[in-house]
């Protein structure tokens, strides 16, 4: 009678051992099935919308010259740009450009980004710099190897205007970027 | 140290069950997907730039270099009052002072941080609400998702604010006393979370506001329930208002030129050049497996329940507020909808799998020779 019982519980152990691992080995291979979907299908898609966002923007030449920003101007010196060029301007050196951050309580954003665009794309070099000094600007941020952004689109901009030293002086320059001063 | 008992240590690691090693093993490998994909915001000669993430550095620098919360503001031209919630800048300004580093790399740091924060806050708030099986399947889709992937790598004081509201919550869920409402713990900390929310991002604590008036409204007749939330409402409310009134001298927002002008792009379906599409952002399986999930969470029949719809229909409410007239940044209410919807869907994937294992795996024991 031992015997049987013995032998019966062996069995039963066995059953109940195999019936776990067939168990876990469908749930391992189920898991493993929808884990690699996820790796390539899922996290492909993942990836065509996330790396817009991971864009840097601005070049390395801007972000450059940000160290000579911070040590060649005022504190409260104010700066033409667009949006990515102003935050990162603001970002860096904590000096303040004319779009840029947050629009919130802002007096009247919409005019700034207008004149901000005008600024970059009028033919006029006494237009741009009225403009500049119509909102107390004292230096123009100008990117050499992007369009600029000023809150319609992206656009190109007019940078052969700014050599006119009747408005404007060369105050800073490397392969990505210029900085006029507004005379 | 207690915590660190080997034997005890030993006893919990030799008692799990096989199922429980099956979801560790998920997780780590959905952490491992999504923190690596995280780990990008580092790889550049500087953090992300999209979406105003430079302005923020700009305000914890002269945090950090003037010694106080700047009360004039940088944007566009400045002269104006900063009323932007301070707690998200001072996070970053705190750990840049504490360590030296510069904050525009202290904000890809803590992005990282706070993305994996919100990892596990997800993880928790679900597995408070069911069980820690749906739990995983909630991460699962938190990693697919187009946006939560988007807004958990922008250094951005939204990120902050997308674990801070599950926290909130999580403190209520987590408040299982019955009978009278009593002053416990947890009261004070969704008291303290909720404040913090309301002093990190604007949309976030209009999002925490609504879900708590929901949940409240839901629970009038259980006095003990309507109070947790409640509370922790007058609390979001009231800090707000008085950092408003502080910065602003008003509590009206009807002058604000995001108000005005009506910032924000409205949510469709499908994405068209005027709107953000749902389904690329939020994920096509996403939504089915939310409505079985909410469907699912309905057969629990408990109270907390109530809290999953809430956030539910208030984000959704929030995202649609064009449907309502107003139209003010739909797209960004929609990180909370589809944080809800990550939640739901959790619950949903862990409904069929629930069904599948006892219907197809349940047949295994039956069959002859197995």
């Amino acid at each position: 009678m031992e015997q049987y019982k013995t032998k019966y519980l062996k069995h039963n152990f066995k059953r109940k051992f195999m019936v776990n691992v067939t168990r876990n080995l469908v749930r391992i291979l189920f898991l493993v099935v929808v884990l690699l979907l996820t790796a390539t299908y899922g996290m492909a898609n993942v990836q065509k919308q996330g790396d817009l966002w991971l864009n840097p923007v601005v070049t390395e030449g801007e972000l450059g010259s940000t160290t000579w920003i911070k040590s060649n101007t005022q504190a409260t010196d104010h700066f033409q740009s667009d949006i990515f060029g102003g935050e990162l301007i603001m970002g860096m050196t904590t000096r303040i450009p004319i779009v840029g951050g947050d629009w919130a309580n802002a007096p009247d954003p919409i005019t700034n980004m207008k004149d901000s665009q005008q600024i970059y794309q009028t033919d006029s070099a006494s237009e741009a710099h009225a403009l500049c000094k119509q909102y107390n600007l004292s230096y123009v941020f100008v990117p050499l190897n992007r369009m600029v952004f000023c809150g319609f689109g992206w656009v190109s901009l007019n940078a052969t205007k700014f050599d006119n030293s009747d408005y404007f002086k060369l105050a800073y320059s490397n392969e990505d970027v210029r900085i006029y001063e507004v005379a | 140290m207690k915590w660190l008992d080997k034997a005890k240590i030993h006893d919990r690691l030799t008692s799990l069950d096989d199922i429980a090693v099956l979801r560790y093993g998920v997780i780590i490998v959905l952490f491992i997907i999504f923190f690596s994909y995280h780990l990008n915001i580092l790889r550049g000669y500087i953090i992300p730039t999209y979406g105003n993430t430079l302005y923020h550095v700009g305000i914890e620098r002269l945090t950090i270099e003037s010694g106080y919360y700047p009360t004039q503001e940088l944007s566009y031209n400045g002269g104006f009052p900063n009323f932007y919630v301070p707690a998200y800048r001072l996070l970053i300004a705190s750990q840049s002072l504490l360590s030296g580093i510069d904050p525009m790399v202290v904000s890809g740091l803590v992005t990282i941080t706070l993305s994996v924060a919100v990892f596990c806050i997800i993880y928790t708030f679900t597995k408070q609400l069911m069980h820690a099986s749906a739990a995983v399947c909630a991460l699962f889709f938190l990693v697919l998702s187009p946006e939560m992937t988007i807004f958990t790598i922008r250094a951005l004081p939204e990120l902050l604010g997308l674990f801070m509201l599950p926290l909130t919550l999580v403190f209520i869920l987590a408040n299982r006393v019955e009978g009278p409402f009593k002053l416990n713990a947890y009261v004070a900390l969704s008291v303290v979370s909720a404040a913090v929310t309301a002093l990190t991002h604007q949309m976030t604590l209009l999002t925490l506001a609504l879900v708590l008036a929901a949940y409240a409204l839901t629970q009038v007749k259980n006095k003990n329930e309507f109070l947790k939330a409640f509370v922790p409402l007058i609390a979001v409310l009231a800090v707000y208002a008085l950092w408003q009134v502080y910065t602003l001298h008003t509590v009206s927002i009807l002058g604000l030129s995001q108000v005005k002008y009506h910032e924000g792009t409205p949510v469709d379906f499908l994405a068209s050049e005027v709107s953000v599409g749902f389904f690329e952002r939020a994920g096509v399986l996403l939504l089915p497996f939310a409505a079985i999930g909410l469907a699912w969470l309905e057969r629990t029949r408990t109270n907390k329940r109530f809290l999953l719809y809430a956030w539910v229909i208030a984000s959704l409410l929030l995202t649609k507020n064009d449907l309502l007239g107003i139209g003010i940044f739909m797209d960004r209410f929609l990180t909370f909808f589809v944080e809800s919807l990550v939640v739901a869907a959790g619950i949903g994937a862990f409904a069929v799998l629930h069904f599948l294992d006892a219907r197809l795996l349940g047949s295994i024991k039956t069959t002859p020779g197995a």
